[in-house]
């Protein structure tokens, strides 16, 4: 083409990990705008792939819960996804002719729980869950075999010592429950059970601006009712361990700011508008990141990029009709 | 019995394109791209990306309804430039901001698991350094 190569607009985000944990993430994303945050954060709830129970095949079930209302309950449960970004949809799985069973696009489970002479109540839970795949299994089972393997426990401290698993039905004498489950990968966007996310917040950094010259003319009394004049802790005096005349108000967390104006507010009902000034910096959002453990924190950010990338290069304009569209520009010029 | 299957919110149906291009009949440099089967997500990067390009006049994007799985995008440029460059660009910018970011994850996780835990790093060129001097 005639045209010179178009420049680039590109922007350098900036990333800070503040804390990183196997199912939880906090991080700071700068230098970007709202829209790459939202962007991250709609993929990572609705768009990154997960495997999940999807088809049931009840062979006996005499529970008090009804076949459908077990077969949800088992679509819901969590399960290991780290393999799931290389499966294949069972929809354009070629292996098995969309038949969605073939190794390629699904995993097998198998479940069979009998209260037989029991006089309590048996618990049917995920761990009664067998999996053809040791890749893919509940969440709560391979947390357990990680301990068991003698590995710290990522999840916390005692949660796999009291591992009950996922309560699934409640099993009297007599009753039994025998199943076949195909689990597949797919996305939160088809249903909710697939999206590896629990939550996924972000929020705009705070800029608190505290006008010094009008905080002189308080008097102490009035700095302190300003500070409690704030629902949560944004600020405090600035002598922590002495409070006197000339303790001044500093920002103790910016973060902790809800954008609920209180102060601002305070400020003007005792005649001192302009004292304290909050904008939200427009570049600059802390991220919350929770996962349901399907995977883990890390890759579910990871996966969230690469599956956008995915996104933007599948709606990149075809050769035959970016350059007929160059064409027809040209010829239709004046 | 005949609800539509879910899929089809996300999977562009056999023989429809995934992106096609409409030019204005009226406006020079003006023209409108139907994308199947995205949404905000895709919509709204792209409109924002296209704004930071000078050449750009107008960029917008709207999701004409909410049961019809398409976005369309509309842009308007200068002479200098045309909307499937401006599109193409748009789109090539934001795939490297992505992978930086991507690179910008790996930095940072890695440096966390050097021995410099608790010390206040940010990812980028002074990143490289760090890992250099902190894991050998
Ligand atoms: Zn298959």
């Amino acid at each position: 083409m005639d045209r010179p190569s178009g420049t680039s607009y590109q922007r350098f985000p900036r990333v800070r990990i503040r804390e990183l944990k196997d199912d939880y993430a906090k991080f700071e994303l700068r230098d970007t705008d709202a829209s790459m945050a939202n962007a991250l954060r709609r993929v990572m709830i609705a768009e990154v792939p997960t495997v999940a129970i999807d088809l049931v095949e009840i062979e006996v079930n005499s529970s008090v819960l009804n076949d459908e209302f077990i077969a949800h309950r088992l679509g819901l449960i969590p399960l290991t996804s780290a393999a799931a970004m290389q499966m294949r949809f069972s929809r354009d799985c070629d292996a098995c002719d969309g038949d969605g069973s073939c190794e390629y696009c699904s995993v097998e489970f198998h479940l069979s729980v009998h209260a037989t002479d029991s006089d309590q109540t048996l618990e049917v839970t995920s761990n009664d869950l067998r999996s053809m795949d040791p890749k893919v299994c509940p969440v709560d089972q391979a947390r357990a075999y990680q301990h068991a393997l003698g590995g710290t426990d990522p999840f916390g401290a005692n949660a796999s010592n009291e591992n009950r698993g996922i309560l699934i039905v409640k099993l009297r004498r007599g009753q039994e429950l025998r199943l076949r489950a195909i689990a597949r990968k797919g996305i939160g966007k088809d249903h909710a059970k697939w999206s590896p996310a629990a939550t996924v917040t972000f929020m705009y950094e705070p800029d608190i601006r505290i006008n010094e010259e009008l905080m002189e003319t308080l008097t102490v009394e009035e700095r302190i009712s300003l500070i409690e004049s704030s629902p949560t802790k944004v600020f405090e005096l600035d002598s922590a361990n002495q409070v006197n005349l000339f303790s001044l108000v500093v920002v103790k967390n910016a973060e902790a700011y809800t954008y609920d104006d209180e102060v601002i507010k305070h400020a003007e009902a005792i005649g001192k508008p302009g004292l304290v000034e909050i904008t939200a910096k427009e570049d600059s959002f802390v991220f919350t990141v929770e996962t349901t453990g399907a995977i883990t924190a890390y890759e579910l950010i990871m996966n969230a990029i690469t599956v956008l990338r995915q996104k933007l290069d599948a709606v990149r304009l075809q050769d035959d009709d970016g350059d007929l569209g160059e064409l027809g520009a040209h010829l239709g010029g004046p | 019995m005949n609800a539509p299957d879910r899929y089809e919110r996300f999977v562009v149906p056999e023989g429809t394109k995934k992106v096609s291009y409409e030019r204005d009949t009226k406006i020079v440099n003006a023209a409108s791209f139907t994308v199947e089967r995205e949404d905000h997500t895709v919509g709204n990067i792209l409109r924002m990306q296209l704004h930071r390009d000078p050449n750009v006049l107008f960029a917008g994007y709207k999701l004409p309804h909410p049961l019809q799985y398409k976005i369309i995008v509309r842009i308007h440029t200068t002479s200098q430039s045309s909307p499937t460059q401006a599109y193409t660009q748009a789109i090539n910018d934001l795939d490297k901001e992505l992978e930086y970011l991507k690179q910008a994850f790996e930095w940072f996780s890695m440096q966390e698991g050097c021995a410099v835990q608790g010390k206040e790093m940010i990812s980028g060129v002074k990143l490289i350094f760090c890992i250099v001097a902190s894991c050998r």
